[in-house]
């Protein structure tokens, strides 16, 4: 890809992208949130045309117009978020879209299971496609999208994020297949931001930065700080600074708490624990092992079935919201656009989604717009939220970073006994991920209880005191942060027991 | 909000009424009918007198009003398709408390109007409490509700000692609880004095004004500050964005919902109330079918792009199309049907404008792509 230049709008993502990959060779492709990685990833899989620079394949001058032309190409893709159907099988997704049929338009699906089987085998793939998408783990529907690539002739592989929602016994197979791969001959693109997988597996790598591409190197030759200072242009702090820990009382206490989902299957099967101020609490598992209703009973968002949870001593379980939220306890949530913000409001009238009724915000059921956006200012500076003068920007206009920001300023300024974050670093670059981190340990050390939950063990291992392991709806250990590695809590993850 | 962006949401609605009437002037032609004679019929017989400007202002209050309803409820993130009978039961519980009960003047018309405001409110809530607890879409219980309030209405409508046989109307409200102004005085010698010399005043006078249109405006002022201005506003507004975060950060989100749905159901009942106590003969009908102001109320507040004041506007244009079109029929024969094509025209092409948004931005792009491959 030489001289690539991208421009949506006035925001130029792409601004001069010279990028070239070797065959049968295994190229990261490295940068922070909104560096342009994913676009130029999109622009040579024909999702976007660049507006200026050339592709080249194989010395060959193409034009990609569309996904398609990109498969004629033998260019695959495997997405950051699946595009698999669930009620479909693995056979019925891979052929989805190229149907293999035996006249009057009849699906061949015999035919299609057997080459699929064959495929499969030979890329070291192994899969059972006769099963549904729904009933298999996300490592195996990762495989699915592998092959989905590899049915239609690809020989250069491009994966967003592959390792996003891997557990790291997952990770370690997945490294194998792709190393696999590159051995027959495959060319492997991977857009990632994790440093150790890029020295782990990949050749080489090209850094980018606020779209311009900075380096690109043997990736033996570097080590992660080198590389981490590449992406983001100054010095990082590796790990996060704390001091240990010094635990008080109690703030939460949970007791065999069981929680059914909507379905009435149990999903937090009898868990107890407890975390005490000036502690932060990790919840490590893979997703789906009953974290996420473990949140919403604590929140009161979903009721229990039996036990209970005390905030300070008090109970708070199957009441309302409001009660949780005035008992001390605040929460980023795990989807920010979702739960977190009402994008179309301005930043100023997100921060006060929780305190707008109070004075001097409004007397009487009248807001006061200027003392509201006064205030949204001290906050967005305080938070380093850019731009610094947001106040009445609609927050949709934010990155994801400074979104997230606004919602920690929010979440943390009034002052709650217990805060929950759930997933708070996700899609955020290192940047920003850092400074939540800090206000996360920051927030401990003022006294407060932390309860962390994360897919991203290495957050969890950076960040936590103690460690929480849900499996299957129970917590199968709580360990130390310090005393334990990601080997043993990958282990437990999965089900294993302690070393 | 600032001036740009409000042309950006002027623009598309301008364009749509432009067209309604350009593609509405084609279908004349083909029929054999004078589009731009036609038109000139419809402004004449809005603007040419004061008593025409007088109908146009008394006949938008309904429909500023049931657009208000559906607006403020599109606002709180709910369809308020139920307008309809919203309406009715304002009209039929204005008419009971107006007809049947005696009280002084004015308090008269206060009460019948806070009773049957508040008993078409109810309407609307049930709707609201049957989305709230047991999640069952509003616009299947509003539609449903519209038939019963229909057949209720017809059902009281029937009882003896409501219906005047002769007229085939109910009982006709009281004179204490109408809402009619200078009623009697046009009839006193003075009033008939006043009026001889003065042709505005008689015009005026004779189209039977009445104060629905001010309570009107006011219904909109309040709305208006409502909404942006205080704090139950904006839990209202935020639910109608986003009613997780809104459930998220602790707002008592099943409760607005059910107050919105009183509120837009309020407000359609006030349309219905301002109706029979405003317009002679101030009775209840035999209601053959729906009267339509409820419904109509849905494409009010669509050209209106659902805002309060814009409601204001977009209940006097289609009044004022409406009055036209009867005077155009009179004048130059042309069938006033053609509003309804219009209208129609109209509520197509503001569908079709969320497409030209897109269009628009295709071209943007494509133009800088053209200018790239020209400097190299």
């Amino acid at each position: 890809m030489v001289d690539i230049q991208k421009n949506f709008g006035k925001n130029h993502v792409l601004k001069n992208i010279n990028f070239s990959v070797g065959k049968g060779t295994i190229h990261a492709l490295l940068g922070e949130n909104g560096a342009g990685k994913s676009t130029l990833m999109n622009i040579l899989y024909g999702i976007y045309k660049q507006d200026f620079g050339e592709i080249f394949i194989n010395g060959e001058l193409v034009e990609i117009k569309s996904p398609k032309v990109a498969i004629e190409h033998k260019i695959g893709m495997v997405h950051q978020h699946f595009m698999l159907v669930p009620t479909f099988t693995v056979a019925q997704n891979i052929m989805l879209g190229s149907e293999l049929t035996k006249g009057l338009g009849m699906v061949d699906f015999k035919k299609a299971n057997r080459e699929i089987s064959k495929l499969s085998e030979e890329y070291g793939l192994t899969i059972n496609t006769k099963k549904k998408i729904e009933d298999m783990a996300v490592g195996m529907q990762q495989r699915v999208e592998i092959l989905k690539a590899l049915y239609r002739g690809a020989e250069t592989l491009i994966l967003d994020e592959p390792t996003a929602v891997l557990t790291p016994q997952e990770i370690n197979k997945f490294m194998e297949n792709m190393r696999n791969l590159a051995r027959d001959g495959k060319t492997i693109i991977m857009i990632t931001h994790k440093l150790n997988e890029v020295k782990q597996m990949c050749d080489y790598c090209t850094v980018i930065r606020r779209g311009e591409n900075i380096i690109t190197v043997h990736t033996d030759d570097y080590n992660e700080q080198q590389l981490a200072s590449m992406m983001v242009g100054r010095e990082l702090t590796f790990g996060v600074e704390k001091k240990p820990a010094a635990p008080k009382e109690t703030k939460l206490e949970v007791q065999n708490l069981i929680v059914n989902d909507d379905r009435g299957i149990k999903r937090v099967n009898g868990v107890s624990f407890e975390i005490r101020a000036g502690e932060i609490l990790g919840v490590a598992g893979v997703d789906e092992n009953g974290q996420q209703e473990l949140v919403e009973a604590i929140t009161c968002l979903r009721k229990t079935t039996s036990g209970s949870i005390k905030i300070n001593g008090k109970e708070i379980q199957n009441t309302t919201i409001a009660n949780v939220i005035s008992s001390g306890v605040s929460t980023i949530p795990e989807d920010r656009h979702k739960s977190g913000l009402i994008m179309k409001f301005s930043v100023a009238e997100n921060m006060l989604l929780k305190n707008y009724k109070e004075r001097p915000f409004s007397k009487y059921g009248r807001m006061n717009k200027n003392k509201i956006n006064e205030f949204a200012s001290d906050l967005a500076q305080k938070f380093d939220v850019r731009p610094q003068d947001c106040a009445e920007l609609p927050v949709k206009k934010l990155s994801g970073g400074n979104q997230q920001k606004v919602i920690i300023a929010r979440e943390t300024s009034d002052n709650p006994d217990l805060l929950i974050a759930v997933q708070p670093t996700r899609g955020l670059d290192v940047g920003a991920i850092e400074y939540v981190h800090k206000i996360l340990v920051e927030q401990r050390d003022k006294g407060k209880a932390v309860l962390l939950v994360s897919l991203e063990l290495s957050e969890i291992m950076d960040v936590a005191d103690k460690i929480a392991v849900m499996y299957n709806g129970k917590i199968v250990a709580i360990v130390d942060a310090a005393a334990t590695d990601e080997d043993e809590i990958g282990m437990l993850m999965t089900g294993g027991s302690k070393k | 909000m600032n001036k740009h962006d409000l042309y950006k949401k002027f623009i598309p609605i301008a364009c749509a009424l432009i067209g309604g009437f350009f593609v509405g002037g084609i279908f004349l032609a083909i029929c054999g009918y004078n589009p731009i004679s036609s038109y000139a019929a419809m402004i004449d017989g809005i603007f040419a007198r004061p008593k025409y400007i007088a109908q146009v202002i008394i006949k938008s209050t309904p429909l500023i009003l049931t657009g208000l309803s559906v607006a403020f409820a599109f606002k709180c993130g709910l369809f308020n398709i139920g307008a309809e009978g919203q309406y009715m039961i304002g009209v039929l519980v204005a008419t009971l408390v107006g007809a049947k009960l005696s009280l002084p003047p004015v308090i008269h018309f206060v009460v019948s109007l806070l009773v049957a405001v508040v008993a078409a409110g109810m309407w609307g809530a049930i709707a609201g409490f049957l989305k709230v607890k047991f999640g069952i879409n509003e616009v299947v219980t509003s539609i449903m509700l519209n038939w019963i309030a229909f057949y209720l209405y017809r059902y009281i409508f029937a009882m003896p000692w409501l219906h005047v046989k002769e007229l085939d109307a109910s009982l006709a409200i009281q004179e204490t609880g109408r809402s009619t102004i200078l009623q009697g005085f046009k009839n006193t010698a003075k009033g008939k004095a006043i009026i001889a010399d003065n042709s505005v005043f008689s015009d005026i006078l004779r189209s039977d004004p009445n104060w629905g249109f001010f309570i009107a405006i006011l219904m909109v002022i309040f709305i208006y500050y409502l909404l942006s201005k205080t704090t139950k506003g904006f839990e209202l507004r935020a639910m109608g964005i986003n009613q997780e975060t809104s459930r998220f950060v602790g707002m008592n989100v099943s409760r607005n919902m059910t107050l919105a749905m009183f509120i837009a159901g309020a407000i359609a009942g006030l349309a219905g109330v301002l109706q029979v106590t405003g317009v002679p003969p101030y009775r209840m009908n035999n209601l053959a079918g729906f009267e339509g102001y409820g419904n109509e109320g849905i494409y009010i507040a669509l050209v209106a792009n659902c805002s309060p004041i814009g409601c204001l506007f977009s209940g006097l244009f289609f009044s004022a199309i409406k009055c036209g079109s009867t005077t155009m029929q009179s004048k130059v024969g042309t069938p006033s049907e053609i509003i309804k094509i219009i209208t129609g025209l109209i509520i197509f092409f503001i569908a079709i404008s969320f497409a030209y948004k897109l269009v628009v931005a295709k071209m943007k792009q494509k133009k800088e792509c053209r200018c790239k491959d020209d400097d190299k």
